[in-house]
């Protein structure tokens, strides 16, 4: 992959999305539409809250990978894309979660974008991947264990911050062996308030300067708060 | 050792935002001779809860210290021993950063440091962290003055993401510290991470055509007013998309070039200046690299300059041809030689066709 980068030096902040696009995902939500649908609306939301930061806009790059889908498989569905090139497009739920098999694809294309922005001579914040899930990995046992032990260790060896979301319905267990940060749920089916605060959790991030504490903006207006 | 300086330390406008202080802090130390300057530069970390405190303890010690050294220097070959010194003292300030936090936890006071001592004759440079100085020869042409195109740069150190670095108050400095020989220079830039970031560009190279008009732009005021000058550059609402941290710049220059071009024009060359190479030393091993600190390396020659051989050997044909048609015309009797040789060589056709 190249990525022509002469016309932005900017600094990048990387940020992959693993999602799951599993049959699960066509589970109806009480406002009548469905979780994928729901889903498309935030990542469109996404788009936007990045394009409306004139930051962001140039410092921001995504990948999505999904997991399922009418392929059924784990599949690099973007490969690395500035913000300001990104146009959501509707993803389609469908089959079974290969959850950890998305993962793996996510850490490798993360090493890929420093391999690309290092050679390129642009300097790049620590990369994000953020895992969305309601479901449970359908990954063998061995498949799952490797994909998470890669998780960790990339986590440990500060190559990635990772960060997991439950959706209602998500064996939260599983999604808690992913990152040592603990999973958080998402409230009823907040996708639009999740990539708000996403896209202003990466601005944060892609503006953050040597020695500077990165304070995420509040998780509360998404997370589901348990008893 | 005549320099001018002018420096200024402006509040980030992200700290102005959230109300905290300007973590920035550098000291400035003159020997009493006036032969040697002393700078330390330091950045404390924004996420450091006396950041405030740990910079500007560790500049005004290291300056400090620093200028102490210079007695020493003069009397005795430069060697690990200056190496020695500069742990040495980046130990005593952990120390006294101990007794500050009352304890073994430095991180509340987490600090870069880029701090130097300098002479005519060069010196060295100390860096743990980003931050960076920049510096230079100048050429001073008749009616101009020109940036020469060798420019020493120590740079910043980020880890492998940007916004990351190293502090003085890391259990592993040591793996961070450099120690370079610094050359004789004509002008000098120092700045914090703000601060650079007038001057480097994102891949740390320097930004020439900020330097060019920075440095005339002072040339132009009086050196009274370069630090109102230099404060209001950075302070200026162009400057907030800069950068929004906090910045500190610092400018020195020899004042040799100000008095020699009062009243002149001056003006720097453009199209002199050729793209910047990159001439860091990274001392990887504090111990085995021996700063030189009286006879710094040159790390580039000089392009050979064409035109002038041309010039040269141009003057050398015209006096041997002037010396030559002289003697012609004043040496009668070798004018006659001459002649006769031109005679007898035609001759000698005619005869052997007679």
């Amino acid at each position: 992959m190249t990525i022509d980068y002469s016309d932005n030096p900017n600094q990048r902040t990387p940020c992959v999305l693993i999602l799951d696009t599993s049959g699960s995902m066509q589970t109806a939500t009480s406002n009548g539409g469905t979780r994928i649908g729901a889903l498309n609306e935030g990542i469109k939301l996404l788009e936007q809250s990045l394009k409306e930061d004139s930051t962001a806009l140039v410092r921001v790059q995504l990948a999505i990978v999904t997991a399922g889908g009418p392929q059924n498989e784990a599949d690099l569905m973007m490969d690395w894309t500035d913000a300001t090139h990104f146009e959501a497009f509707p993803l389609k739920a469908d089959g079974s979660t290969p959850l950890g098999r998305a993962m793996r694809i996510g850490l490798q294309i993360v090493e890929q974008a420093k391999k690309n922005l290092n050679q390129s001579g642009i300097s790049y914040t620590r990369p994000w991947m953020m895992v969305i899930t309601d479901g449970e990995p359908t990954d063998t046992n061995e498949e799952w264990a490797a994909a998470v032990r890669e998780c960790r260790e990339a986590e440990a060896g500060r190559k990635v911050e990772i960060f997991t979301i439950g959706v209602e319905g998500a064996n939260m267990s599983k999604v808690a062996e992913i990152s040592s940060k603990p999973p958080l749920q998402l409230e009823g089916m907040k996708f639009r308030e999740l990539f708000v605060w996403l896209s202003a959790s990466l601005s944060a991030a892609s503006r953050s300067r040597p020695g500077d504490k990165l304070e995420l903006p509040s998780t509360d207006p998404w997370r589901h708060v348990g008893i | 050792m005549t320099w001018l300086l002018g420096s200024a330390r402006v509040i980030g406008s992200s700290h102005e935002l959230t109300g905290t202080p300007c973590q920035d802090a550098f000291d400035i130390e003159r020997s009493a001779d006036g032969k040697w300057l002393a700078v330390a530069v330091c950045d404390g970390a924004g996420s450091a809860k006396y950041a405030e405190a740990g910079s500007n303890l560790v500049a005004k010690t290291f300056a400090k210290k620093l200028i102490l050294l210079s007695n020493e220097i003069e009397n005795r070959q430069p060697g690990a021993w200056i190496n020695d010194f500069v742990i040495q003292q980046v130990l005593n300030v952990r120390e006294e950063l101990r007794a500050a936090a009352s304890g073994d936890d430095l991180r509340d006071f987490h600090t870069t440091l880029v701090a130097f001592l300098m002479s005519d004759n060069g010196g060295f440079v100390i860096h743990i962290g980003d931050g960076s100085l920049l510096g230079g020869k100048v050429k001073v042409a008749k009616d101009r003055v020109i940036l020469d195109d060798e420019i020493f740069i120590s740079k910043p150190e980020n880890g492998e993401y940007s916004n990351e670095t190293f502090f003085i108050t890391e259990g592993d400095w040591v793996k961070h510290l450099r120690i370079t020989p610094l050359p004789p220079l004509d002008w000098m830039l120092i700045g914090t991470d703000g601060g650079s970031s007038f001057y480097l560009d994102s891949a740390n190279s320097p930004k020439q055509e900020f330097i060019l008009s920075f440095i005339e732009h002072l040339t132009k005021c009086d050196a009274q007013d370069w630090n109102a000058t230099i404060e209001r550059i950075l302070s200026d609402e162009q400057a907030n998309k800069v950068t929004n941290d906090d910045k500190t710049l610092i400018f020195f220059l020899r004042d040799q070039l100000i008095f020699d071009k009062k009243g002149g024009q001056f003006s720097i060359s453009k199209n002199l200046v050729r793209p910047m190479p990159q001439v860091q030393q990274r001392t990887e091993s504090v111990v085995t690299n021996q700063p030189k600190a009286s006879k710094p390396k040159k790390t580039i020659k000089p392009k050979k300059n064409i035109k002038k051989w041309f010039l040269l050997s141009l003057l050398l044909f015209v006096i041997v041809s002037i010396t030559f048609l002289a003697i012609v015309y004043l040496d009668h009797s070798l004018y006659e030689a001459i002649s006769k040789l031109i005679k007898l060589d035609q001759k000698v056709p005619s005869g052997i066709s007679a």
